[in-house]
């Protein structure tokens, strides 16, 4: 009886587990004048965190230089930044995520 | 006996749903968890028309709720079993929070098409982004506001 109330709580929260998120900031900036609207570019980087154990610090300049990457040669303007985290069972992932206009000349 | 009992009961009954009606009002609120400006650029050379978008999602306190049901409930076992539930849902949903959660991350991912349907040249000023709460009991409206200026010349 004991077993089954702990398997189904277990059942329960991994389904459960997932679904939730929270988002902390969404900065909008960066904008330069007489450049236009361009090209719409987008980068997500991830970072999971197992029961408070961080073994990855380097996702957000990671992402700042893959989100570069996508715009080589050109200037990316209008920068929307969101960093978020999707809740877990027992882990979750924090995200952070860039949004831009390229434009090249 | 019967008739007391039953008495008794919506008298109780009144007395929580009077409580939570006094609760309802005084928890409804406004509350900021971030703001930010971005840079000015005050040419004269240029018409400021202000814009601002706003997007927002539902939030729900998953937590708050099973506390209020324990204050409604009368018996010791269902209580246990409200808090067992409590628990599985802090473990399910393990992390960070602003706000309450939502049920999904991107209801603000459209902001960049947003202040461009406002301006669409994308000669923006002036930018403050905005997050922010509107709380109530048990649910919320998770809030993220963009206010600036479009540049148009004169």
């Amino acid at each position: 009886m004991m077993l089954q109330k702990i398997a189904g709580s277990l059942f329960i929260a991994v389904m459960l587990g997932a679904c939730t998120h929270s988002v902390h900031l969404v900065h909008a900036g960066g904008f330069i004048k007489g450049l236009g609207s361009g090209t719409r570019i987008e980068h997500t980087e991830e970072q999971k965190v197992y029961m408070g154990f961080v073994f990855d610090n380097e996702y957000v300049d990671r992402g700042y230089q893959s989100f570069q990457k996508m715009c080589e040669g050109g200037t990316i303007h209008g920068v929307v930044t969101r960093f978020s985290t999707s809740h877990g069972f027992l882990h979750w992932i924090n995200k952070v995520r860039y949004e831009g206009l390229c434009v090249k000349s | 006996m019967h008739f007391s009992l039953k008495r008794a009961f919506f008298k109780q009954l009144a007395v929580k749903i009077s409580q939570v009606g006094v609760f309802s009002l005084l928890s409804s609120c406004a509350i900021l968890h971030h703001a930010q400006v971005s840079d000015i650029d005050d040419d004269k050379k240029f018409k400021r028309i202000a814009f601002d978008v706003k997007v927002n999602e539902s939030g729900f306190s998953l937590d708050e709720a099973l506390r209020l049901s324990k204050g409604f409930t009368s018996s010791k076992q269902a209580r246990d079993d409200l808090e067992q539930v409590r628990l599985i849902l802090a473990l399910s949903n393990m992390g960070p929070q602003t706000g309450n959660p939502t049920f999904n991350d991107t209801y603000a991912d459209q902001i960049l098409s947003a202040i461009l349907k406002e301006c669409p040249s994308g000669n923006v000023t002036e930018v403050k982004s905005i997050r922010e709460m509107r709380k109530y009991p048990v649910i919320s409206g998770e809030i993220v506001k963009i206010t600036g200026y479009c540049l148009v010349p004169n």
